[in-house]
Order: C-alpha cells, then structure tokens, then sequence
C-alpha cells in the first residue's frame, strides 16, 4: 500500500448552514446480526484485510430492498460461515432467507455484482472470491442456483477476483461481465509478517504485499444468450497485462459517447481505465485522461469508486478513495479533455490518518446535490500498537455537497451511526423503508454489518426511477437517468457495483428540495436509445419502462 | 638473547622512524604543503606499510585531491591496521559517500560513531546516507539526539527536518521547522523548509511570509520561488504561479520538477503552446522522470493528439517501473543540504 505522507489540510470555513441528517445503526434491532468473516483476528495474509462487499438489491421484486452479504473465510479452524440473504420483512425488520435461497455457500468472497443477466426479469448474484467465482442465478422461487461452471464465469483456476461489473460493452441487450483480479495469491509461497523487508510497517511485522506479490490479469466474458459466456479478454484487449493490482470497479459510459467504459481503481499502482472502441476491444486511456494518478502523476493506493455528476454540469464525476497518508480523488469530468483532480479544492483534504474504502455519492438530505460518504478502517490490526495517530477501527466520513464545487465535513453532525468506530470496507446505499430518505449497509471486519438509517428532518421532496429494459438488458444496467426539475439537471449513472465490492439500491434517487414537481425525466438507455417523461409528481417511485414513453 | 634485545631495539628505531615520517607528512599537510607530505608518507610506508598514520594521511591526501579510489584503498588498509581507530573509519566513509558506495559508508559510519558518538560530522554523514536508502526513521534516531546541541548546529536541523518530512512524519516536521527558524531566523534554507511545511499542510497564506523573507536573505536560492509558486498554483492564481516559477526556472533552468508546475500552471492559464515547451525543457532535463512523460501525455491529449499522448503515456509507465516513489519535498531543496 503506498503511503505518502499528506498532512491533514485546514478545514475551509464552516457553511453555518444545518445539516439536517443523523443516521443510527438499527441493523441488531433490524436482525442484521451475523458478522462478516475476513480472516482471524491476527491477520498473516493480505487476503484478510480486504473485507467482502454488500448488496441492497430486491431479489423477490415485492417493491422492497433486501440484503445480501458477501463472506469471507479465515485460516484458522474457528466457525466460517457462508454469506447472507437477508429478506426485507417491510416493518423495518429482516429474515435471514440464506439457507433457504441456496446461497449459504463457504467461500473467499469477495465483491458482489448484481443484474439480471438473463432477462428473465429476477435479479442475479456475481459473486467474486479467491479461489472460484460463483453466479447465482435467481430462480424466480427465492431460490438462486450457481450456474457459474456451466456459464463458464468461474474461472479457470484459483484466483483472487476483486471488483466485477456487469456491463453490455456491445449493446447488444445482454450483459457482458468484467471481473478485476487484485494479485496472485498463493499462501504456501507468500512470506510470512517480517519475513522479507517489504513486509514492515513502521517498524513492526505485517502481512506482505500488494507491493512484491505477482500482478494479475482482468477477464471480460461475453455473454453468448444461452445462458453461457465466452471470455474474450485476449480479444477485446482487457487481458493485456498492466502491472496493477485492481480492487473497485465501474462501468459506465465515461466520456459521453454512449458506450460503456470501464475503470478500475488500483491499489499501489495506477489505476485503470478501459475505453470502449464500440467494436469489440478496449485501449488503456488511464493515463493521459487524468485517471491513473493524481495531479502531480503519484501513484495512489485506490480502493473504492463512486460515480456522480457532483457538480451538476451533465458530466459524470469519480470519487476514488486510496490508503490512509494520502488524499481521495475527486476526478472532475472536463469531457473532451479528460478529467481533473478536485479533491483539495474540493475541501476532501481533512482526514489522510484513515483507510478509505468504499466511496458512496448519494442526496442524503434532498437537497438536489449528491453528498459524499466514505467508509474506513485499517489493514494492519497492530496499528493500535504503533507510533502513529492510525487506529484500526476508525469512524465514517460524509462530507455535504454545497452546491459550489465544494463539500463541508459533517460527519461528527451526522447523528451517532457516522460517528461509530468500526475497521469498515464495503458499503452501500439505498432506501431499505422506503421513506425516500437514502440508508447506509456498511460492511465491518469480523462483526455484523451497520445497517444506518436515515433520519432526514429536511422537508426535502425526492423522486425514485426504477427502470426496466426491454430492448437493452432488462436490469438496465448501463441506463443514465436525467432529472429536470425548477430548471436544474441532476444525472445518476444504473451501476451492477460502485462503492467498494458492493451493490447500491438499484432505483436512481434523486432530491428535490424544496420543489415538488419533476419537470422532465430523461432517459438514455443503454442501446443508446433517448426517452423522456414529463410532469411527474414528486414523492414517488416512478417505474420506467424501455419504449413506453409518451410520444 | 642479547642478539633478541638487539633485533628488537632496531624494530622499535623503525617504527618510531615510520611513526615520525607520518606525522611530519600530517604537519606538512596542515601547513598546506602537499607534495612534500606525499613525500612523507611514502616514506613512512616504505619503511612501515601498515603505519595508520601514514595510510590514513595518504588517505586524506588523495581523498582531498578528488582521487577517491586510490584514497579508499589506503583508508581501508588503515582500517585494517587499526579497527580502533575512529579518522580512519571516518575518511574511509566520507570517500565512499564520494565514490557513491552509500551502504558501505554506512557500515564504517555506524562502526566510527561505536567509538566517537558525540562526532557530529559523522552523525551528519551517516543520516544524509540513510535517506538516499530511504531510511528515514533511522536518520531521526542518528540525528535527534543532538538537535539540542549547543550551539546549535543549523545543518543538523536541515537534514533532522528532511528526514521527519520524508518518513511522513509532517507534523514533527513542522514543528521542528518552526523551532529551526526562531534558531536561525537569517538561514533561507531553514525559512524556506518553514514555507514549505506550512504550504504542505494546506496553510497558504502563513507560508508565504518565510518563503519571501527566505529570497530577500538568499536572492541567489531558487527554491522559495518555487514553494511560492505551487502555493499559488494549488490557490489556482495561475498568474502569480507563472511569475514565481519563471523567477525559480530563472535559477534552476534544468529542475524538472520547477518545470513541471510551471507547465501546469501555464496549462490552467490556457498558455498550452507555452506549456507543451516547458515540458518539452522539462523531458530534455530529465529524461527519464515518468512524471515529465505523465504531464506531457495529458497535455497532448487536451491538444487533441491522441497518439503522442499514448506515447507519452507508454514511456511514463516504463519508466515507473524502474523508480522508486518521489519524496513529497522538492529534490532541489533536499540538495541543497
């Protein structure tokens, strides 16, 4: 992990406006109760510190999040439990289905990426792990069955797969799969804490790596309609090796020429971004785009993506957050001319002591702009131990959007669910009570998830698309959502994962303010296709159709 | 056993010969007369090839006339001799350092120091060796014993406040640099790492008073100007940032990192013609610095040739292959300790 030694930067002058949001972690009372396993509590590997993802999705389509939680393993012989499925009992309340829904499955596991990979309108499961990959397909019973070896997405051998999206790279109405492999993991050949100089850490012995540890290489498989795919990694260009180690994941159409891209963030390496050429192949554009470092060209530790129009200027913005002595990025869309490091200026320069993980942009307080929330928590357990203001277990970040260009810090105003120390990773947002007030899934190392609800007391009105393709992939994975309402555009981006390894509520959310009405809902589908809705009340959960558009 | 008294007397009249051969040959050289010193310790070592005085002399000798390879082979003969002696594991180091063999001079830095620890020279020398390996917190532990030394010594503080900057410690950065500039209010260098502290730690409008104060003591330092521009480059006044950066490439026309913020700052402006020249200088200075390709290959992107900027960007990427990570301070002012 790269450390640079950034100094935590002034704070700029307080807002002196009220926040008007507390969240509470309510996930024991919610029964979110089983803890999420990543290695033993002494770690002697790499592979236990980087946690497992967490999904808000709505596997029985009654209108209602449920949650999915990805587990990890450990080395040792204490209990290993498989992941989670929990249903959403629609009183605030959930029943852990997992065993039921077949999905009790003992694994590395990794990220989560959730779609309909099929069509057959039930949300499927992509599951990453070290060792094999699964694909649960929903079975439209409750039930979800790994077809992975049959789909051929289980790869071909033991591998470490970290972040995965799915994504139709060639519109053609199926979804494609993207699947990053962090490094080459073998413990029977990875040195033991201190037993090679690079497996220090101030001083003290800590698990080695990424730095010293084999490179992989990232998979693209194609969906071939039959329920089968074809890895095309070699042909498409996605194979090629690039010397990183690749953790988040986003799909989307980042430079606006209505085809999806692909970029990966890179731990102690540059990260990644794959330009569709529209024909089938890819080229690496990271570099020369402005995503690969930071402004100055440094090499940054990334960890977990986001994606946004912050700014509200049309563009699709990246938060991307890196290892703890460092700064998170804040890459602004400039289009034709690639993008630009904002996060000082931004005012995201408060806290480099923290890990940073997953990176959630999302309208908290319905006020028409997306705020940003950051989830942290260290690698190294022995930091507690060590001469430096880094603990393990840390608090989570939300910074609010001004509207300006810049966020202010609110996370210790952000009520006692923020405020909780926890060594955290993934995360997710969605609205599990369908008060149209955005929750947090935070995944914690080695206990139960925090489940926070959102308490906003801004009479703020929002508005929800919840999109449905027919002529593109059913999920409408790849879809951008437009809002026009009093005269401001708000664009929200339909991702199968973001954040770090997880899966965000699929509905596009967007606040309103103090305005109650939507002016014009447009929609660009991911076979390029444009449609737009007008007049729609506010309040509400819009279901969008694919061709149902008044003319 | 008279014949035994005898042999040993004569050994004893050699030695003191030998003995007294290199202490002239130290006396000559002291009065600055070199030739005639040489001549005396080849003398001496004729008579006595393993006298130290004479070996460590012939050392320093060759050693002061930039003659490092001959001088090492008589510092470690003298080493050899004598594995006491503190002078000769000193100059052997100290001709090390010159013929780059950093971890060598180490080893004879760390043994000397054994026998004479209040050497603040050595201490020096061994800690500025330890960061060129990155040993930083090393470097604290050589050196932070005698910050408080009286009278202080400014050079001590210079690398003490590198060392803390580079192991990421920035806050006992900060705060020694702050105590530095109340012992040395007239050094430009240590104003200079002040501005530069305070510029890292996001505190713009207190870093510029050291920074200028540091250009009216040392009109000649480039370096301040530099601080002074990133400070406004990152404040986005690209025109103050352009007019302070050219003021520090005035100085340092071959600093490729003076030449990289100048070029962003000129990019900002909108200035790109001016910018792709100023990296085009900044490529021709260091060849081979991965960040100069990583900026040119976005700038030829904005200018729209997309093919020079993927061979830009090609070449950058090779590059870091083969480098270790950049120390957030500026390479200019570490040099100039």
């Amino acid at each position: 992990m790269a450390s640079r030694g950034a100094a935590a930067l002034p704070a700029p002058t307080a807002s002196g406006r009220f926040f008007p949001v507390s969240f509470t972690d309510v996930a024991a009372a919610a029964g979110l109760r089983s803890p999420q396993i990543a290695g033993g509590e002494s770690r002697k590997f790499i592979l236990e510190a980087m946690g497992s993802g967490v999904a808000f999705l709505d596997y029985d389509n009654d209108g209602w999040l449920d949650v999915f939680l990805v587990n990890g393993s450990r080395f040792d012989a204490a209990p290993k439990p498989g992941h989670h499925l929990y249903k959403n009992n629609r009183d605030g309340t959930f029943t852990d289905v997992s065993v039921k829904a077949g999905l009790a499955k003992v694994a590395w596991g990794q990220s989560v990426a959730a779609a309909d990979f099929d069509n057959d309108g039930h949300i499927d499961l992509f599951v990453t792990a070290w060792g094999r990959n699964a694909l649960f397909r929903n079975q439209g019973d409750g039930t979800f069955l790994d077809v992975a070896p049959k789909a051929g997405v289980a790869g071909d051998r033991t591998r470490w797969g970290s972040g995965a999206s799915f994504i139709d790279y060639d519109r053609d109405g199926l979804l494609d799969l993207f699947v990053a492999n962090y490094l080459v993991f073998d413990p029977a050949r990875t040195p033991l804490p201190g037993k090679d100089p690079a497996c220090n850490w101030l001083g003290a012995p800590v698990f080695c790596g990424p730095r010293g540890l084999p490179f992989a290489t990232n998979l693209l498989y194609r969906n071939n309609g039959d329920g089968t795919f074809s890895d095309v990694s070699a042909a498409s260009g996605i194979g090629a090796s690039q010397k990183t180690y690749a953790l988040g994941v986003l799909a989307a159409d980042l430079d606006g020429d209505n085809w999806p891209d692909l970029y990966v963030a890179s731990d102690s390496s540059r990260s990644l971004f794959y330009h569709n050429n529209a024909n089938g192949t890819f080229t690496e554009r990271a570099t020369y785009i402005g995503l690969a470092y930071d402004e100055n060209g440094m090499e940054q530790a990334g960890m977990g993506l986001a994606l946004a129009d912050y700014d509200g200027d049309g563009r699709l913005d990246i938060a991307k957050t890196n290892f703890a002595d460092d700064y998170p990025n804040l890459y602004r869309n400039l289009g034709k001319v690639g993008f630009t490091d904002r996060a000082l200026f931004a005012g995201l320069g408060l806290h480099p002591q923290y890990v940073l993980w997953s990176a959630i942009f999302a309208d908290f307080d319905n006020d028409g702009w997306p705020d940003l929330f950051l989830s942290a928590g260290h690698i190294f357990n022995e930091v507690d131990r060590l001469p430096t203001p880094q603990k393990f277990r840390n608090p989570r970040l939300l910074y609010w959007n001004l509207g300006d260009g810049k966020f202010e810090d609110v996370s210790t105003r952000a009520g006692p669910g923020m405020q909780a120390r926890h060594s955290s990773r993934a995360a997710a947002a969605g609205d599990f009570d369908n008060d149209g007030r955005v929750d947090l899934l935070i995944m914690n190392m080695n206990q139960p998830p925090s489940l926070l609800k959102n308490a906003n007391t801004a009479p703020h009105h929002w508005f929800d698309a919840r999109l449905t393709g027919t002529a593109s992939n059913r999920s409408a994975i790849g879809a951008k959502v437009r809002v026009e309402s009093a005269g401001r555009w708000q664009t929200v981006f339909i991702l199968s994962q973001s954040g770090y390894y997880s899966v965000n509520d699929p509905r596009a959310h967007f606040g309103l303010g103090t305005v109650a009405k939507v002016d014009r809902l447009e929609i660009t589908w991911p076979n390029g296709n444009v449609e737009t809705w007008r007049n729609l009340e506010a309040d509400r959960v819009f279901l969008a159709t694919e061709g149902t558009a008044p003319k | 056993m008279k014949l035994a008294a005898v042999l040993a007397f004569a050994s004893l009249a050699h030695a003191q010969t030998a003995a007294a051969l290199a202490a002239r040959g130290a006396e000559l050289l002291e009065a600055n007369r070199p030739a005639e010193a040489l001549s005396a310790f080849t003398r001496s070592l004729r008579l006595n090839p393993a006298e130290v005085e004479a070996l460590s002399g012939m050392g320093f000798l060759l050693y002061s006339q930039n003659q490092f390879s001959a001088a090492r082979t008589y510092l470690e003969k003298a080493v050899a001799a004598r594995p006491q002696s503190f002078q000769a594991r000193f100059l052997l180091a100290a001709t090390l350092v010159q013929l780059k063999q950093t971890q060598p001079a180490i080893t004879q830095l760390r043994q000397a120091l054994l026998r004479n620890p209040a050497h603040l020279d050595a201490r020096k020398l061994l800690a500025t060796q330890l960061l060129e390996i990155r040993q930083f917190r090393e470097a604290v532990t050589v050196l932070q014993p005698v910050v408080e030394t009286l009278p202080p010594d400014e050079e001590v503080h210079l690398i003490l406040i590198e060392a803390r900057q580079t192991s990421g410690d920035t806050a006992a950065a900060f705060a020694l640099a702050q105590k530095a500039a109340a012992r040395f209010p007239n050094s430009g260098q240590i104003l200079t790492w002040l501005g530069f502290q305070l510029q890292f730690a996001g505190r713009y409008e207190a870093a510029k008073p050291p920074l200028l104060r540091a250009m009216e003591i040392e009109p000649a330092f480039a370096v301040p100007a530099q601080v002074l521009g990133d400070i406004y480059l990152k404040e986005e006044n690209f025109t103050e940032a352009i007019r302070w950066l050219n003021r520090a490439a005035e100085k340092m026309p071959d600093d490729a990192e003076v030449l990289l913020s100048l070029s962003r700052a000129q990019a900002e402006s909108g200035a790109s013609s001016e910018a792709l020249e100023t990296l085009q200088r900044a490529a021709r200075a260091a060849p081979t610095d991965a960040r100069v390709h990583f900026h040119l290959s976005r700038l030829y992107f904005r200018l729209g040739d997309e093919p020079k900027a993927q061979e830009a960007a090609a070449l950058s990427v090779r590059l870091r292959d083969t480098q270790s990570p950049v120390s957030p301070a500026p390479a200019s002012l570490r040099l100039r300790r």
